[in-house]
């Protein structure tokens, strides 16, 4: 498991062929090491409260030969 | 002017005014739920032209509405966009996505609009809302829209208004008014509706195969081939999608055409549907000088902006009138909520509706834009009905005999629904209502008087091909479905989808897309599971359940499921030593990711969500700590739970209000532990962000559940309940001579915990002095008797410098009784200042006792009028005082004063020398009492 902090410096709806208000997906650009990582994933109840300039860890995890990779935001206030 | 004049608002719309007022006194938040083109903006617009200090945000889902809503103001001759609505801006759902925390915080606003509530139905733009309201407590939430559900018919759908659930608007809608409300009223007329059954040749396949599936010997096949067979033929003959608009179009007429959100390469995009409109103006006999296209899509910027107004001034995009050609803005996810322009004839469906949402918004659209439907019904009312009847014949509008002048004009200036994509369902549903709901009116008549402007609820609905409609539906009702047929759809849906919680709904021909036409997919599948259960009249076979098993349907009750999920959870930790799972990790052996598994990471994140609203039952978290689930709390949220089950450990443990250390570092709130959190650290930051308004309403209470006071008072709800306990002292006692170390919680009885009004009291003196104290406490505070110094503290000294003076030189000394009071220095007189009291106090200063200070000028000028800072007993007492780590500040003071006094024996020029220092200097701290 390798896992980085970075500083999300994005949030964006991904949007295809949808419109945003009927997108179900959610994207994020966060500065790691000065490198800007893009993720997109599908909104759930974890990264929906992922803002812009908040601490993230970016999880990369290989399990059984897939590669996954997690955002989780870290909190400093308390 | 009437206030509703202003804005002339409907009967239906100064009622919901009156409602959303009354209901916000109570209130927070208040939802309303209006049809499209109804007017619902001029109820909010009322609203803040009542609350015009309030800062308000107006959330919208697209710049088009506020462009228009700035429109109403700018046209409307009664209203300034700056006098009226000074605190009013606009944001569109999409430019809060990328906001941090503090910029959410910062928005400065008293009030939100949620226009087009619904959309809060996905989750980001709902905790976009749900964290500007944390960010902003007291803020006060007007939510409308025409429809409350989100995602329809598919597996999002979600009720924003449903009362079971807690969703923002859930129990807070104060009026309701729909399609059916605004026709019946009359403030939208009944459409004109030309459409015709499309694709029908897809639908015709889709029975054709499923009729191949049958014994072809069967007689029942024989019959329904040859059926199939003739039908496929006249489709190819019958008048198409091009026909109908070629029918209905006006040459000078303006439409929007309300484009298919999910284009498709040759099919449905916007450039290839342009062409063919195009294409078919041509066949109208019409050249490129005849017609003006406007595009507005989401992404357009500027320039969409620019087609939105053209198309509204009837102007090309060079700014040239174009009022006699006809006009057709192609809009993409723009048109569909919240905005009109003037003048329409109509709209085009050529979106894709599997939405009843869209379609309705549509209509709304349609039925609300008449343009200057009075000009025109003028010129009409001067044609004879003869006239009239051969204008209806040329525009294919039906009449029936008996139908009068008045009812002919209204159906010719009605505006035209185009419908190209075949929504016929819905707008059949909606007559259907309109008809159920005058008979309700009309049984109804004597308990609710409401006037029916419509006088025959039947629509002028014309469709093309819909005996070849019917036809393929008799085809469809004969083809019954097969369980193994049902199962393929459910297979397609589960390899598309990879997963079977397929909504109740559901319905579809591809197992895929929602199709209204299609089969109950989400109904089969309810009655599969009830079947295994043993609930209800179907049955289900051994084999039947395996196989459906094989495509993933959970039979299983949901807490059957936590246990596999637990057991599948327990296998990864058993393999890989920790529980961080990955949150798209799926797998059916709780090693392997198999995308047919179990979604296993959102598993362990539901768990920590559980834990952290304490819906986890014990069991579960015993269990869970068994395989080392790591419940470390992350997000804000989480460790906020965190450090108040720590609190609340901690009070449970040493007892309510029992304050805790400063340095105690804990994890479980009972034991110290370096690794801990600081406790007090984590209490103390609670209060300042409750201070600042940012703790959860949920979290206030659970704090105060347990015993937390957060009440920080400001400085002047602090002074007023002072205040009142000084004035039942007052009340009790007759005097406001507070006691110096009383403190009371009731203004009567000593408390420990309680208030010193001693000090509150003296304090009050200072902010007298510095006038921080309002006229009216001053008043207050003088009707209890309490009494301000109008000197300053050196005016106060000097004065009774002068008293002391006076003293001295009457009686030769300053040897001042302690409570000896006087007005004129040597006279005792009880109403006079405490010369006895101060004298003391400056002595005390000199010692270094207590809080007074005296300054080498003021021991100067009392050594001038003889002042004796030590009695005899004091002075043997303090010069045979060992000096301690205790004491050892306040003899610094008294030596320094000692010296100060020693050397005033000497003039500026003569100083002791090192040996009169050495001796006499100590013999002046050794003295006994020399005076």
């Amino acid at each position: 498991m390798e896992s980085k902090k970075g500083i999300v410096t994005e949030v964006y709806i991904p949007v295809e062929e949808q419109d945003i208000y009927s997108s179900n997906k959610i994207g994020f650009k966060i500065k790691v090491d000065n490198e800007i990582i893009t993720l997109e994933e599908t909104q759930d109840d974890f990264n929906i409260g992922i803002l812009k300039n908040d601490e993230v860890s970016i999880i990369k995890q290989t399990i059984g030969g897939q590669e996954f990779i997690d955002i989780e935001k870290v909190d400093n206030n308390g | 002017m009437d206030k509703y004049d202003v804005l002339n608002l409907y009967e239906h719309n100064a009622k919901a005014s009156n409602k959303i007022k009354e209901k916000l006194k109570e209130d927070d938040i208040v939802a309303l739920v209006h049809a499209t083109g109804t007017g619902k903006s001029y109820i909010i617009l009322n609203y803040l032209l009542e609350n015009k200090n309030q800062k308000t945000l107006y959330l919208v889902p697209a710049n088009s509405i506020s462009e228009h809503i700035e429109k109403i103001i700018e046209e409307n001759p009664y209203l300034d966009r700056k006098k009226d609505f000074p605190n009013l801006f606009f944001k569109t759902y999409q430019s809060l996505i990328n906001l941090s925390l503090e910029e959410i915080s910062a928005l400065d606003i008293d009030t939100l609009i949620v226009d087009e509530f619904h959309h809060l139905g996905a989750p980001i733009w709902g905790k976009i809302v749900e964290l500007i309201i944390q960010t902003h407590p007291g803020i006060k939430v007007i939510g409308m829209t025409a429809y409350t559900v989100r995602d329809r018919g598919t597996i999002y759908e979600r009720d924003m208004t449903n009362p079971d659930t807690d969703e923002l608007f859930s129990n807070q809608v104060i009026s309701r008014y729909d399609l059916c409300d605004a026709i019946i009223d009359g403030v939208l007329p009944k459409p004109i509706y030309k459409s015709t059954y499309a694709y029908l040749i897809e639908k015709e396949e889709y029975l054709e195969s499923k009729l191949e599936k049958k014994d072809h010997n069967s007689k029942e096949y024989q019959e329904l081939s040859k059926l199939l067979k003739d039908i496929k033929r006249r489709i190819h003959e019958a008048l198409s999608i091009k026909d109908v608009f070629k029918q209905n179009i006006k040459k000078d007429g303006k439409y929007i055409y309300f484009c298919p959100i999910q284009s498709e390469e040759k099919i449905n995009n916007i450039e290839d549907i342009i062409k063919e409109t195009k294409k078919w103006l041509y066949e109208m006999g019409l050249t490129d000088n005849d017609f003006e296209f406007y595009l507005s899509t989401s992404n357009m910027g500027k320039l969409g902006k620019l087609n939105r107004e053209s198309f509204y001034n009837d102007l090309d995009l060079k700014g040239n009138n174009v009022s006699n050609k006809l006009r057709i803005m192609f809009a993409k996810n723009q048109y569909n909520e919240g905005v009109h322009a003037p003048g329409l004839d109509g709209v085009i469906m050529g979106r894709t509706t599997k939405s009843d949402i869209v379609f309705f918004e549509h209509l709304g659209r349609a039925l609300s834009v008449r343009g200057d439907t009075k000009k025109e019904y003028d010129n009409l009312s001067l044609k004879s009905i003869e006239e009239l009847k051969k204008l209806c014949k040329n525009r294919n509008i039906s009449l029936k005999d008996n139908e009068e002048k008045e009812e002919i004009i209204e159906k010719l200036i009605a505006p035209v629904i185009i419908d190209l994509v075949g929504n016929i369902e819905f707008i059949k549903e909606l007559e259907n209502d309109l008809k159920n709901r005058i008979k309700e009116i009309t049984k109804n008549e004597a308990k609710e008087k409401r006037k029916i402007h419509i006088k025959d609820a039947s629509f002028d609905i014309e469709i093309l091909n819909e005996d070849l409609y019917e036809i393929l539906r008799y085809v469809k009702d004969r083809l019954t479905m097969d369980w193994i047929d049902y199962y393929e759809l459910a297979k397609k849906y589960y390899e598309h989808y990879n997963n079977l919680e397929i909504p109740q709904k559901f319905k579809t021909i591809d197992g895929i897309n929602y199709d209204e036409f299609g089969v109950k997919l989400g109904a089969w599948l309810d009655r599969q599971k009830q079947a295994y259960n043993g609930f209800g009249t179907h049955k289900i076979t051994e084999e039947q359940a395996s196989m459906l098993k094989l495509i993933g349907i959970d039979f299983d009750t949901a807490l059957d499921k936590w246990y596999k999920n637990y057991e599948l959870m327990k296998k990864y930790y058993e393999h890989y030593g920790n529980t961080n799972i990955p949150k798209r990790f799926k797998t059916l052996d709780g090693i392997n990711y198999d995308e047919k598994g179990v979604s296993l990471g959102l598993f362990k994140g539901y768990q920590k969500q559980a834990y952290r609203n304490q819906t986890l039952s014990k069991e579960k978290i015993d269990l869970l700590n068994e395989i080392g689930f790591d419940f470390t709390l992350v997000s804000e949220k989480e460790k906020w739970f965190n450090g108040y089950n720590i609190l609340k450990n901690y009070y449970e443990h040493y007892g309510k209000y029992t304050a805790i250390p400063n340095g105690f570092k804990t994890k479980d709130g009972i034991n110290y532990d370096e690794s801990g959190i600081s406790l007090l650290d984590w209490f103390n930051h609670q209060k300042r962000v409750y201070k600042k308004g940012k703790l959860t309403e949920e979290q206030v209470t659970l704090l105060k559940n347990i015993g937390v006071s957060l009440t920080t008072m400001t400085i002047k709800e602090r002074w007023q309940r002072n205040y009142e306990l000084a004035k039942k002292y007052y009340e009790h006692y007759g005097n406001v001579n507070f006691p110096k170390r009383f403190k009371t919680l009731d203004g009567i009885n000593y408390d420990k915990d309680g208030v010193n009004l001693n000090s509150w009291v003296g304090n009050m003196q200072v902010s007298y002095k510095i006038g921080t104290l309002s006229e009216e406490q001053i008043n207050m505070a003088k009707k209890i008797g309490i009494k301000f110094n109008e000197y300053t503290v050196d005016e106060i000294w000097n004065k009774n410098y002068e008293l002391a003076k006076e003293y001295y030189k009457y009686h030769g000394n300053l040897k001042v009784p302690q409570k000896f009071k006087t007005k004129n220095g040597y006279i005792y007189d009880e109403e006079g200042t405490d010369l006895g009291t101060w004298i003391a106090t400056q002595r005390k200063g000199y010692k270094g006792q207590g809080q007074a200070k005296i300054s080498t000028e003021r021991i100067n000028l009392l050594n001038q009028i003889g002042m004796v800072w030590f009695n005899e007993k004091t002075d043997d007492k303090l010069q045979n005082e060992p000096i301690t780590k205790q004491n050892n500040k306040r003899k610094k003071q008294e030596i320094l004063n000692r010296v100060i006094t020693y050397l005033e024996l000497y003039d500026d020029y003569d100083l002791p020398s090192e040996e009169d220092i050495n001796s006499k200097f100590i013999d002046e701290l050794n003295h006994k009492n020399k005076l």
